[in-house]
């Protein structure tokens, strides 16, 4: 009886597992872990495994698995695939695992040669203050990393199939910072330290060690990239679906960072400005990742004026659904402002004086400014991507936000016009005119060059 | 078969199909030709179901294609005009791959892959790294790879783009034997010679309209609403133009000594009226038939006659 393989994953294993690889990858393995050992001890053998691993799951792994998606674009077959009758999670998972065959082995080797040093030095806790544990958060950022790569390569995919190198290189980079973030970098070093403890954490005010909370959020972020992967890979398949899972995500992000708060006992807007804070951070994201393809908003809006709500749902771009779940963070923040100013934190009160641009005194207009200002680089966004530089919209945007935000800031502040730092800066003054004036003119012009763009790109003319 | 309905597809800025319907019928070869930009290669896409239209629908006899594009995929094939191989698979690895991920139960696995090995003639290949193949070759094994589920339907995007004259024939020859056993083909392609050599039908596309699509043999004789039909006897007819003329129905457009091309309605029984006459008048007639210009000759009148108009974007609904 033939065991039957998902093609795509078979596929993989035929072009990245054939045995000679395989041996040459077990000798380079051993020999090293030997050499290291000779010349020193099993903790340093530990070490050099970790690092191993680092090197293989955290940078190498996430490179692959955006280089399997990407070099079948570049190869010329990614249309072939998306012409065949496998299943959205068949591709996934075929392709996530079958990609990074030959990074799992290796990694799983280094893994092994970390395990045996640790049975001959009695399993000591290392900084996860659990042996197996530690191991348990490599493994779970590996995942994590990968999925993470390849999401971040399926929504470049989504907008543009140049810039190979570009696209593997970001989506390694998201990778190795996610690794780096659940596994931690230093879990095998201090292997043989005796007096390290983990650092603690706190989850709605309950005490837990800081890998603890890696491991489980770890774990169900990692369930949230791989919908995310099969979700994007339903998207390529030209499947249509509602915003559902972008919806439950930022609720999960929502609890998470009301929960997770630096700071233990922050009241009610303890819990609420991170939460808008993280929304305004995943307004932006979602903004970058979005194809802001003008003919499918065109879509939805006429979907809506037809009546047609399910087709609109369809159309609906995350950063919209984003920007409603910062505004209504934001209302959630004013209100816990508004109703008692003793509900703020003492710890949230030096943090925020730390910045210095920051004054409590103006808190609730900050927050709205904010909400503005985002309004106004999400109007940019859109005037760059429905124009001829649709195309080069992304990197326009972020050099335009790098310049906004900050050296024009700083010449504003330090040249002495502080007060008209309201012209770029979403930081409130005493001055009520000067904090919304300047950003409701900018609306205005802004919306003006999108509409007119809007028309352009819709209804004729020659946008592209 | 293939029936699209009011389809209309954009691009920021520019409508890349306006309002297109067509059907192609079952074991019809159908070229579709057009100049570059007329929306060949985005008719092909959206019919594949790898791009959603914002308009008009797509059916694959019942099948909507955009409401269930797997379940099209498993019924048609498509070659880009830009198609890539695992180069480092080999050909029957190439084609098990293929079967596979085309829901082929792995029981009937390999005799598919003989099978159209052997119809694509790389039967003696399959062992061979697809990477080593020659341009003809693997032009052969990508259709191979896209036949190999014995789709219904099959869209080949410049497939003969490359080959040397020799690969062009037998490409020909691989494509009358896949119409012939039932599947429809849809082939773009700039190079009229070799579509007129295998098409049953033309459809002509021009900034994202049909121009025209009917079957080759009438339209290469349809002036307007009639057709031209080409006479040829047996031996030299004394005086032919006139007794031509004499014939109830017959109208005669250009006439030599033993030849004569005449107009006719394009019913049939019209036709078969007109023939009744032409022998009841007892012209030594050797041949009656449909007055056949050339692919090229037909493109380019078509084209002239087509004013150009940029097409505006509508605000209609989407489906």
């Amino acid at each position: 009886m033939s065991l039957d393989l998902n093609p795509e994953f078979q596929r993989n294993l035929w072009l990245h597992l054939g045995w000679q690889r395989m041996m040459a990858a077990f000798i380079v393995g051993v020999t090293i872990a030997y050499a290291v050992f000779l010349v020193s001890d099993y903790d340093k053998v530990s070490y050099a495994a970790n690092l191993l691993s680092v090197i293989v799951l955290g940078m190498w792994g996430p490179r692959r698995a955006a280089d399997a998606l990407a070099e079948e674009v570049a190869g010329g077959t990614w249309e072939g695939q998306r012409m065949s009758g496998l299943s959205a999670w068949a591709m996934t998972w075929g392709k996530l695992i079958g990609g990074c065959s030959f990074v799992w082995y290796c990694g799983f080797l280094a893994l092994a040669i970390y395990a045996f040093a640790g049975f001959k030095m009695g399993f000591p806790g290392g900084r996860a203050g659990n042996f197996w544990l530690g191991i348990y958060l490599v493994l779970i950022g590996a995942c994590l990393a990968h999925a993470s790569a390849m999401a971040v390569a399926l929504i470049r995919l989504r907008k543009t199939v140049q810039y190979r190198r570009l696209t593997i290189t970001l989506a390694q980079t998201v990778g190795l910072v996610v690794y780096l973030a659940v596994s931690g970098s230093g879990t095998a070093p201090v292997l043989n330290d005796e007096s390290f403890s983990p650092r603690i954490g706190y989850v709605y005010d309950t005490a837990y060690s800081w890998p603890l909370i890696r491991a489980v959020v770890g774990t169900i972020f990692l369930l949230w990239a791989v919908a995310a992967v099969f979700r994007l890979m339903r998207g390529e398949l030209q499947y249509r679906a509602w915003p559902w899972l972008w919806v439950l995500f930022l609720g999960f992000c929502a609890v998470l960072a009301a929960g997770i708060a630096p700071w233990p006992g922050g009241g009610m807007i303890g819990a609420a400005l991170p939460v808008f804070g993280l929304m305004v951070c995943l307004t932006y994201v979602a903004a970058l990742a979005d194809r802001r393809d003008p003919i499918h908003y065109r879509s939805g809006f006429i979907a809506l004026r037809r009546g047609d709500f399910s087709r609109a749902a369809v159309e609906i771009p995350w950063w919209l659904i984003s920007y409603v779940a910062t505004i209504a963070a934001a209302g959630v923040c004013l209100a816990a402002l508004s109703t008692d100013t003793s509900l703020w934190p003492n710890s949230l009160t030096e943090l925020l004086l730390r910045v210095r641009l920051l004054s409590l005194d103006h808190l609730v207009e900050t927050i709205l400014l904010v909400v503005l200002f985002l309004a106004r680089d999400l109007m940019v966004l859109l005037w760059l991507s429905f124009g001829e530089w649709r195309n080069r919209s992304d990197i326009t945007w972020l050099v335009y936000l790098a310049l906004i935000y900050w050296p024009v800031g700083i010449i504003l502040i330090y040249a002495g016009y502080g007060q008209y730092s309201t012209v770029v800066l979403p930081v409130a003054t005493d001055d009520l005119v000067l904090n919304f004036t300047p950003i409701a003119v900018q609306l205005a012009v802004v919306g003006a060059m999108l509409h007119r763009r809007w028309i352009q790109a819709t209804r004729g003319g020659s946008a592209v | 078969m293939l029936r699209v309905e009011n389809l209309v597809f954009d691009y920021p800025g520019h409508r890349a199909l306006d309002d297109v319907t067509l059907t192609l019928g079952q074991g019809t070869i159908t070229a579709l030709v057009g100049p570059n930009g007329a929306g060949k290669s985005t008719l092909m896409r959206v019919c594949a179901a790898l791009d959603q239209p914002f308009s008009g629908q797509v059916h694959l006899d019942d099948l909507d294609v955009h409401a269930d594009p797997r379940g099209a995929h498993r019924r048609m094939g498509f070659l880009p005009d830009f198609f890539g191989l695992y180069d480092d698979l080999t050909v029957a690895q190439c084609l098990h791959y293929r079967a596979a991920s085309q829901g082929v139960p792995s029981a009937l696995r390999k005799s598919v892959v003989e099978t159209v090995a052997e119809r694509l003639e790389i039967a003696d290949r399959l062992g061979q790294k697809a990477g080593t193949l020659s341009r003809g070759l693997r032009q052969r094994l990508a259709i191979a790879q896209a036949v190999l589920h014995e789709p219904k339907f099959l869209m080949l995007d410049e497939p003969a783009a490359g080959l040397d004259p020799s690969a062009r024939i037998g490409l020909s020859g691989v494509l009358r034997a896949l119409a012939r056993g039932g599947m429809t083909v849809l082939v773009s392609s700039h190079i009229l010679a070799e579509l007129e050599d295998y098409s049953t039908h033309i459809l002509m596309l021009k900034q994202g309209r049909v121009v025209d699509h009917a079957p080759l043999i009438t339209m290469g004789a349809v002036t307007g609403r009639r057709i031209e039909i080409r006479l040829d006897f047996a031996h030299v007819v004394p005086d032919l133009r006139r007794r031509l003329a004499g014939v109830p129905g017959v109208e005669v457009i250009s006439c030599g000594i033993d030849e004569a091309i005449v107009m006719s309605d394009p019913d049939p029984a019209e036709r078969a009226i007109m023939l009744a006459a032409v022998l009841a008048a007892g012209l030594p007639l050797a041949s009656f038939a449909p007055e056949r210009r050339s692919l090229q000759d037909i493109y380019l009148a078509r084209m002239k006659a087509v004013a150009e108009r940029p097409p505006p974007l509508r605000l209609v609904g989407p489906s």
